[in-house]
Protein backbone atom coordinates (compact mmCIF):
# COMPACT_ATOMS: atom_id res chain seq x y z
CA UNK A 1 0.00 0.00 0.00
CA UNK A 2 2.52 2.71 1.41
CA UNK A 3 5.00 1.91 -1.54
CA UNK A 4 2.54 1.62 -4.14
CA UNK A 5 1.61 5.27 -2.88
CA UNK A 6 5.17 6.23 -3.15
CA UNK A 7 5.85 4.81 -6.75
CA UNK A 8 2.24 6.39 -7.60
CA UNK A 9 4.24 9.87 -6.52
CA UNK A 10 7.24 9.56 -8.61
CA UNK A 11 5.08 8.75 -11.60
CA UNK A 12 3.42 11.84 -10.59
CA UNK A 13 6.52 13.57 -10.13
CA UNK A 14 7.75 12.22 -14.33
CA UNK A 15 4.48 13.33 -15.28
CA UNK A 16 4.34 16.54 -14.31
CA UNK A 17 8.21 17.44 -15.34
CA UNK A 18 7.64 15.53 -18.70
CA UNK A 19 4.78 17.34 -19.78
CA UNK A 20 6.06 20.68 -18.81
CA UNK A 21 9.84 20.05 -20.66
CA UNK A 22 7.58 18.91 -23.47
CA UNK A 23 5.85 22.30 -23.66
CA UNK A 24 8.94 24.39 -22.86
CA UNK A 25 11.13 23.05 -25.65
CA UNK A 26 8.74 22.69 -28.24
CA UNK A 27 9.26 25.61 -30.55
CA UNK A 28 13.38 23.92 -30.34
CA UNK A 29 12.41 20.72 -31.43
CA UNK A 30 9.89 22.42 -33.98
CA UNK A 31 11.94 24.98 -35.46
CA UNK A 32 15.65 23.57 -35.12
CA UNK A 33 16.47 23.54 -38.54
CA UNK A 34 16.72 27.13 -40.45
CA UNK A 35 14.71 26.46 -43.16
CA UNK A 36 11.29 26.61 -41.50
CA UNK A 37 10.50 30.07 -41.03
CA UNK A 38 8.17 30.53 -38.07
CA UNK A 39 4.48 31.13 -38.93
CA UNK A 40 3.66 34.70 -37.84
CA UNK A 41 0.64 33.57 -36.30
CA UNK A 42 2.36 31.49 -33.65
CA UNK A 43 3.17 34.76 -31.91
CA UNK A 44 -0.18 36.22 -32.09
CA UNK A 45 -2.19 33.08 -30.75
CA UNK A 46 0.46 32.58 -27.94
CA UNK A 47 -0.43 36.10 -26.96
CA UNK A 48 -3.95 35.48 -26.64
CA UNK A 49 -3.96 31.98 -25.74
CA UNK A 50 -2.84 32.39 -22.23
CA UNK A 51 -4.95 34.88 -20.66
CA UNK A 52 -8.04 32.49 -22.12
CA UNK A 53 -6.35 29.01 -20.49
CA UNK A 54 -6.60 31.51 -17.23
CA UNK A 55 -9.63 32.14 -16.98
CA UNK A 56 -10.83 28.92 -17.36
CA UNK A 57 -8.73 27.57 -14.39
CA UNK A 58 -10.37 30.32 -12.49
CA UNK A 59 -13.73 28.93 -13.51
CA UNK A 60 -12.83 25.62 -13.13
CA UNK A 61 -10.96 26.12 -9.38
CA UNK A 62 -14.34 28.10 -8.39
CA UNK A 63 -15.79 24.71 -8.33
CA UNK A 64 -13.54 23.34 -5.96
CA UNK A 65 -14.44 25.97 -3.44
CA UNK A 66 -17.76 27.09 -1.54
CA UNK A 67 -19.30 28.26 -4.98
CA UNK A 68 -22.80 28.57 -3.34
CA UNK A 69 -21.77 31.23 -0.80
CA UNK A 70 -20.54 34.65 -1.38
CA UNK A 71 -17.44 33.95 0.02
CA UNK A 72 -15.08 33.36 -2.52
CA UNK A 73 -16.78 35.93 -4.67
CA UNK A 74 -15.73 38.70 -2.69
CA UNK A 75 -12.15 37.07 -1.76
CA UNK A 76 -12.23 37.44 -5.13
CA UNK A 77 -12.95 40.59 -5.90
CA UNK A 78 -10.45 41.95 -2.76
CA UNK A 79 -7.81 39.95 -4.77
CA UNK A 80 -8.67 41.20 -8.29
CA UNK A 81 -8.72 44.84 -6.88
CA UNK A 82 -5.84 44.75 -4.67
CA UNK A 83 -3.82 43.45 -7.87
CA UNK A 84 -5.26 46.49 -9.96
CA UNK A 85 -4.26 49.14 -7.42
CA UNK A 86 -1.14 47.62 -4.92
CA UNK A 87 0.28 45.99 -8.49
CA UNK A 88 1.93 43.59 -5.19
CA UNK A 89 0.91 39.87 -6.28
CA UNK A 90 1.75 38.70 -2.85
CA UNK A 91 -0.17 41.06 -0.83
CA UNK A 92 -3.31 40.63 -3.38
CA UNK A 93 -3.01 36.73 -2.77
CA UNK A 94 -2.43 36.76 1.12
CA UNK A 95 -5.40 39.59 1.54
CA UNK A 96 -7.71 37.22 -0.99
CA UNK A 97 -6.77 33.90 1.11
CA UNK A 98 -7.45 35.58 3.94
CA UNK A 99 -10.67 36.99 3.51
CA UNK A 100 -11.83 33.57 2.01
CA UNK A 101 -10.59 31.94 5.74
CA UNK A 102 -12.30 34.80 7.58
CA UNK A 103 -15.30 34.48 6.07
CA UNK A 104 -15.60 30.72 5.96
CA UNK A 105 -15.45 30.64 10.45
CA UNK A 106 -17.65 33.68 10.73
CA UNK B 1 36.04 42.55 -10.39
CA UNK B 2 36.23 40.17 -13.79
CA UNK B 3 34.11 40.17 -16.10
CA UNK B 4 32.56 36.84 -15.03
CA UNK B 5 31.74 38.40 -11.76
CA UNK B 6 30.63 42.05 -13.41
CA UNK B 7 27.51 39.67 -15.27
CA UNK B 8 27.17 37.43 -12.35
CA UNK B 9 26.14 40.17 -9.78
CA UNK B 10 24.09 41.44 -12.83
CA UNK B 11 22.28 38.43 -12.68
CA UNK B 12 21.83 38.94 -8.96
CA UNK B 13 20.49 42.44 -8.95
CA UNK B 14 17.92 41.33 -11.78
CA UNK B 15 17.48 38.25 -9.67
CA UNK B 16 16.56 40.03 -6.44
CA UNK B 17 12.43 41.01 -7.18
CA UNK B 18 12.03 37.23 -8.09
CA UNK B 19 14.07 36.44 -5.04
CA UNK B 20 10.93 38.48 -3.15
CA UNK B 21 8.34 37.01 -5.10
CA UNK B 22 10.08 32.97 -5.23
CA UNK B 23 10.43 32.77 -1.76
CA UNK B 24 7.63 33.91 -0.55
CA UNK B 25 5.13 32.33 -3.35
CA UNK B 26 7.53 28.90 -2.54
CA UNK B 27 6.84 29.53 0.58
CA UNK B 28 2.45 29.46 0.17
CA UNK B 29 2.80 26.55 -2.16
CA UNK B 30 5.11 24.72 0.35
CA UNK B 31 2.56 24.94 3.18
CA UNK B 32 -0.47 24.33 0.49
CA UNK B 33 1.59 21.18 -0.29
CA UNK B 34 2.39 20.78 3.25
CA UNK B 35 -1.25 20.94 5.08
CA UNK B 36 -2.87 19.41 2.41
CA UNK B 37 -1.21 17.23 -0.07
CA UNK B 38 -0.82 14.18 1.92
CA UNK B 39 2.54 12.57 1.40
CA UNK B 40 4.37 10.47 3.51
CA UNK B 41 7.25 13.43 3.60
CA UNK B 42 6.09 16.32 2.45
CA UNK B 43 9.54 18.25 2.40
CA UNK B 44 11.08 16.30 0.09
CA UNK B 45 7.77 15.92 -2.07
CA UNK B 46 8.09 20.13 -1.93
CA UNK B 47 12.16 19.47 -3.34
CA UNK B 48 11.61 17.18 -5.81
CA UNK B 49 8.28 18.96 -7.40
CA UNK B 50 9.68 22.26 -6.76
CA UNK B 51 12.98 21.30 -8.94
CA UNK B 52 10.90 19.57 -11.71
CA UNK B 53 8.21 21.75 -12.20
CA UNK B 54 9.82 25.12 -11.68
CA UNK B 55 6.33 26.18 -12.09
CA UNK B 56 3.95 28.16 -9.38
CA UNK B 57 0.69 26.94 -10.98
CA UNK B 58 1.15 23.89 -11.48
CA UNK B 59 3.00 23.58 -7.53
CA UNK B 60 -0.39 25.20 -6.52
CA UNK B 61 -2.43 23.16 -8.65
CA UNK B 62 -1.08 19.44 -8.21
CA UNK B 63 -2.13 19.60 -4.71
CA UNK B 64 -5.37 18.71 -4.49
CA UNK B 65 -4.31 16.39 -7.45
CA UNK B 66 -2.56 13.99 -4.72
CA UNK B 67 -4.74 14.22 -2.54
CA UNK B 68 -7.57 12.95 -4.49
CA UNK B 69 -4.61 10.25 -6.15
CA UNK B 70 -6.16 11.44 -9.69
CA UNK B 71 -5.28 9.50 -12.16
CA UNK B 72 -1.83 10.18 -14.11
CA UNK B 73 -3.54 11.22 -17.41
CA UNK B 74 -5.61 13.70 -15.38
CA UNK B 75 -2.45 15.01 -13.78
CA UNK B 76 -0.99 15.48 -17.46
CA UNK B 77 -4.08 17.16 -19.19
CA UNK B 78 -4.30 19.46 -16.03
CA UNK B 79 -0.34 20.05 -16.66
CA UNK B 80 -1.06 20.63 -19.81
CA UNK B 81 -3.55 23.70 -19.73
CA UNK B 82 -1.84 25.20 -16.90
CA UNK B 83 1.44 25.09 -18.68
CA UNK B 84 0.39 25.38 -22.15
CA UNK B 85 2.13 29.36 -22.16
CA UNK B 86 5.61 27.83 -21.89
CA UNK B 87 5.46 26.46 -25.45
CA UNK B 88 5.17 30.02 -27.08
CA UNK B 89 8.31 31.12 -24.51
CA UNK B 90 11.06 29.23 -26.42
CA UNK B 91 10.32 31.44 -30.15
CA UNK B 92 11.66 34.54 -28.40
CA UNK B 93 14.39 32.40 -27.30
CA UNK B 94 15.44 30.69 -30.29
CA UNK B 95 17.67 33.35 -31.97
CA UNK B 96 18.75 34.19 -28.66
CA UNK B 97 20.02 31.18 -27.27
CA UNK B 98 21.31 29.35 -31.37
CA UNK B 99 25.06 29.29 -29.94
CA UNK B 100 24.33 28.13 -26.61
CA UNK B 101 25.91 24.68 -26.12
CA UNK B 102 23.69 21.46 -25.52
CA UNK B 103 23.25 20.72 -22.16
CA UNK B 104 23.00 24.36 -20.89
CA UNK B 105 20.24 24.99 -23.35
CA UNK B 106 18.56 21.63 -21.69
CA UNK B 107 18.98 23.61 -18.52
CA UNK B 108 17.96 26.87 -19.60
CA UNK B 109 14.97 25.30 -21.02
CA UNK B 110 13.79 23.73 -18.35
CA UNK B 111 14.04 27.31 -16.29
CA UNK B 112 12.08 29.02 -18.66
CA UNK B 113 9.49 30.39 -16.52
CA UNK B 114 7.25 33.50 -16.61
CA UNK B 115 10.16 35.71 -14.52
CA UNK B 116 12.74 34.28 -16.33
CA UNK B 117 11.43 34.76 -20.02
CA UNK B 118 10.42 38.22 -18.97
CA UNK B 119 13.84 39.05 -17.58
CA UNK B 120 16.17 37.41 -20.84
CA UNK B 121 14.12 38.95 -23.22
CA UNK B 122 14.42 42.24 -21.77
CA UNK B 123 18.29 41.88 -20.89
CA UNK B 124 20.24 44.61 -23.04
CA UNK B 125 23.46 42.82 -22.97
CA UNK B 126 25.07 43.34 -26.65
CA UNK B 127 27.67 40.19 -26.24
CA UNK B 128 26.68 36.56 -27.08
CA UNK B 129 28.80 35.14 -24.80
CA UNK B 130 28.13 37.07 -21.91
CA UNK B 131 24.59 37.07 -22.36
CA UNK B 132 24.31 33.09 -22.14
CA UNK B 133 26.29 33.20 -19.10
CA UNK B 134 23.85 35.76 -17.98
CA UNK B 135 21.15 33.30 -18.49
CA UNK B 136 22.78 30.70 -16.83
CA UNK B 137 23.50 32.61 -13.67
CA UNK B 138 19.81 33.97 -13.66
CA UNK B 139 18.23 30.67 -14.11
CA UNK B 140 20.56 29.12 -11.49
CA UNK B 141 19.53 31.84 -9.18
CA UNK B 142 15.66 31.65 -9.48
CA UNK B 143 16.08 28.05 -9.45
CA UNK B 144 17.91 27.99 -5.59
CA UNK B 145 14.88 30.76 -4.57
CA UNK B 146 12.23 29.25 -5.55
CA UNK B 147 13.20 25.45 -4.27
CA UNK B 148 14.21 27.05 -0.36
CA UNK B 149 10.77 29.06 -0.96
CA UNK B 150 8.86 25.95 -1.31
CA UNK B 151 10.99 23.25 0.52
CA UNK B 152 10.88 25.70 3.77
CA UNK B 153 7.16 26.20 3.48
CA UNK B 154 6.69 22.25 3.45
CA UNK B 155 8.96 22.22 6.57
CA UNK B 156 7.62 24.68 8.92
CA UNK B 157 4.41 22.63 8.27
CA UNK B 158 5.97 19.25 8.82
CA UNK B 159 7.07 20.90 12.20
CA UNK B 160 4.20 22.18 13.43
CA UNK B 161 2.56 18.78 12.47
CA UNK B 162 5.20 17.15 15.00
CA UNK B 163 4.26 19.50 17.54
CA UNK B 164 0.55 20.00 17.21
CA UNK B 165 -1.80 17.65 15.75
CA UNK B 166 -2.99 17.00 12.69
CA UNK B 167 -6.48 17.65 12.79
CA UNK B 168 -5.61 20.81 14.65
CA UNK B 169 -3.55 21.75 11.76
CA UNK B 170 -6.29 21.09 8.81
CA UNK B 171 -8.80 23.25 10.55
CA UNK B 172 -6.53 25.89 11.17
CA UNK B 173 -5.53 25.91 7.36
CA UNK B 174 -8.97 25.28 6.07
CA UNK B 175 -9.46 27.55 3.26
CA UNK B 176 -6.09 28.12 2.58
CA UNK B 177 -6.80 26.53 -0.58
CA UNK B 178 -8.08 29.59 -2.08
CA UNK B 179 -4.50 30.64 -2.53
CA UNK B 180 -4.20 28.86 -5.91
CA UNK B 181 -7.76 30.77 -7.01
CA UNK B 182 -5.91 34.12 -5.97
CA UNK B 183 -2.85 33.48 -7.66
CA UNK B 184 -4.92 33.00 -11.13
CA UNK B 185 -6.65 35.99 -10.47
CA UNK B 186 -3.46 37.87 -10.08
CA UNK B 187 -2.03 36.40 -13.20
CA UNK B 188 -5.68 37.34 -15.35
CA UNK B 189 -5.47 40.64 -13.85
CA UNK B 190 -2.12 41.54 -14.90
CA UNK B 191 -2.67 40.10 -18.44
CA UNK B 192 -5.77 42.26 -18.73
CA UNK B 193 -3.60 45.34 -17.75
CA UNK B 194 -1.47 44.52 -20.04
CA UNK B 195 -4.07 43.98 -23.17
CA UNK B 196 -5.79 47.11 -22.42
CA UNK B 197 -2.57 49.18 -22.53
CA UNK B 198 -0.89 47.81 -25.55
CA UNK B 199 -4.26 47.41 -27.30
CA UNK B 200 -3.86 43.67 -28.13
Amino acid sequence: MESNRILYLIALVAVGWGVTYALRSLPFVLFSRKARELPPWVGRLGVLISPVIIAFLIVYSYSSLEWRTFGPYLAGAVTVALQLFWRNPLISIIAGTATYMILLRV
Amino acid sequence: MNINGKIFRRAFIDSLPVLMGYTTMGFAAGVLMGAKADVPFSPLWGFLTAAAFVSGTLSFAIVPLVAQSASLAAVAAMTLMINFRYAFYGISMLSKWKTVPFFKKLFLIHMLTDENYALETASTIKDQKLYEKYCTYLSALNLSYWISGVTSGCLVVYALEKALSPERIKAATQGIEFAMVALFLVIFTDQMRGFFRHGK
